[in-house]
């Protein structure tokens, strides 16, 4: 499958539904998926690619909402464009809480149908685009020594050089040594950006709250 | 451990306020017939009918509408996918004919609104109905024992909409008896009047049985377990009942299968 054509999931129990959608869906140009419940949904493979998932609220057997609540613990948390012929307001409500793009009533329109569908897909591609981001800063993190760790994990909470030194029990020079490579391994191109990224990687606060007491009398 | 249906409560709808008018000599006269429309009589007296109705329309108009407008997609490529717009239009005409399916199952409904009430027999409508099916129960296999009181069985009733109920009743009971070993095929129907005034009808399989999830769901129209199924049986049962002035209801049997019930007032 191509990785960056979008697959849209459609998940509803009535086939003939289930097929009208993926033939609207895949004749403006997407790759479509169908599943005729939750269950069979949750066992598939999702691709890497941007997807997006239009579920039916009503499914036989089992509540959409249930497996929207499934979804939002799992690794791969698709978007999700409901659609129902029900069409009650405190339903709508708890499944846009719940974190839906949309709600939509059949029979559904072809514009409002594509046009939630285009939103849950760029929704989809900014999460997994800052998945890998954050994939890849991880792993840079990975190449940092632990003495390199502390190092950054100081200068982001913005200590001087030589008040590092100090909290660290060495001298400036080392320090000075210490914060290139980090610069370097992490590819930042400013403390700025440093910053950015260790709040990314979770690298700070712990750190320093540890070192504190130590600084705080020079 | 016995479970009920959730449709025990009051009848669906109130005793006929029409007047009953059986003449001295026991022939029947029609029961005049209401002249509401359609939708105020299903939306006034059914509601719940009426927003299941109206979800079963949504399904096949969602499937209708989302053809068409991909087929017009399908046209407009370069070249036009003929095939699969072909494909798209079988389909649509598919859908339309399960919708016309749908509202003619609906006019059931309506018919019950009339109800040709005549003095007669519980037992003797049960009688008529085995006889229909006796064949059906030979070849199933399916032992019928009948345990019919004596006591006031005679009701106010329309023959033939009772003769439906009944039918269907042992029909589901013959489908629940399907999967079963031979000798577990047995269907039991009594008649009895435990309560002075209420005739009882007990219609007993002891076939597969059914969940938790489809008891709660079993005399809701369009709620069907059969694949092709409508889905109206056991709705349309209910509804029959309810204009006779009883209620119908199920219960799981102790060992195995269900007992569907129903009461008439008696004479």
């Amino acid at each position: 499958m191509d990785e960056t054509t979008p697959t849209v999931f459609v998940v509803d129990d009535d086939a003939s539904v289930r097929c009208a959608l993926a033939r609207l869906i895949r004749s403006i140009g997407m790759q479509v998926e169908t599943f005729a419940s939750g269950r069979e949904f949750l066992g598939c493979q999702v691709p890497d690619g941007p997807a997006c998932l239009v579920l039916d609220l009503r499914l036989s057997g089992e509540n959409g909402l249930v497996l929207q609540d499934a979804l939002r613990t799992s690794e791969r948390r698709l978007p999700i464009v409901f659609l129902t012929g029900h069409g009650t307001v405190p339903i709508c409500v708890q499944a846009l809480k719940a974190g839906a793009v949309d709600f939509l009533l059949k029979p559904v329109d072809e514009q409002d149908l594509l046009e939630a569908i285009s939103r849950a897909i760029a929704v989809d591609r900014c999460t997994q685009d800052n998945r890998r981001k954050r994939a890849a800063l991880a792993w840079r993190a990975k190449m940092l020594t632990p003495r390199e760790r502390e190092v950054m994990a100081l200068v982001v909470t913005g200590l001087l050089n030589k008040q590092i030194a100090d909290a660290l029990g060495t001298c400036e020079k080392t320090i000075k040594v210490h914060r290139a490579h980090v610069m370097q391994k992490m590819q930042a191109m400013s403390v700025a950006e440093l910053v950015r990224m260790a709040d990314a990687v979770g690298i700070g606060d712990a750190y320093a709250s540890q070192l504190q007491p130590l600084y705080a009398a020079g | 451990m016995a479970t009920h249906s959730d449709d025990s409560h009051a009848p669906q709808s109130p005793m006929p306020r029409r007047k009953r008018a059986i003449r001295r000599d026991g022939k029947h006269r029609r029961m005049p017939e209401e002249s509401v429309g359609l939708l105020p009589q299903l939306t006034a007296n059914r509601p719940w009918e009426f927003a299941a109705l109206a979800h079963e329309l949504k399904q096949p108009l969602t499937a209708i509408l989302s053809n068409a407008q991909a087929a017009r997609h399908l046209l407009d490529l370069d070249p036009p996918d003929l095939q699969e717009a072909r494909t798209s239009l079988a389909d649509i005409i598919a859908d339309a004919r399960r919708t016309t399916e749908v509202l003619r199952g609906l006019q059931a409904f309506v018919a019950t609104g009339a109800l040709d009430l005549t003095l007669l027999n519980i037992n003797d409508v049960v009688r008529e109905t085995i006889g229909l099916v006796h064949n059906n129960a030979t070849a199933q296999g399916v032992m019928i024992t009948l345990h019919l009181s004596d006591d006031f069985p005679l009701i106010y009733g329309d023959r033939i909409q009772l003769r439906q109920v009944l039918l269907n009743l042992v029909r589901n009971a013959f489908e629940a008896m399907h999967q079963v070993e031979d000798e577990g095929r047995a269907l039991i129907v009594r008649t009895s009047s435990a309560t002075p005034g209420i005739m009882t009808v007990e219609v007993e399989d002891h076939g597969m049985g059914v969940d938790e999830m489809t008891m709660a769901r079993l005399f809701h129209p369009f709620f069907t377990t059969k694949s092709g199924g409508m889905g109206l049986g056991l709705a349309l049962c209910r509804s029959i009942i309810a204009a006779h002035g009883g209620w119908i209801w199920a219960t799981q049997n102790p060992d195995r299968g269900l007992t569907i019930s129903f009461t008439l007032p008696a004479v």
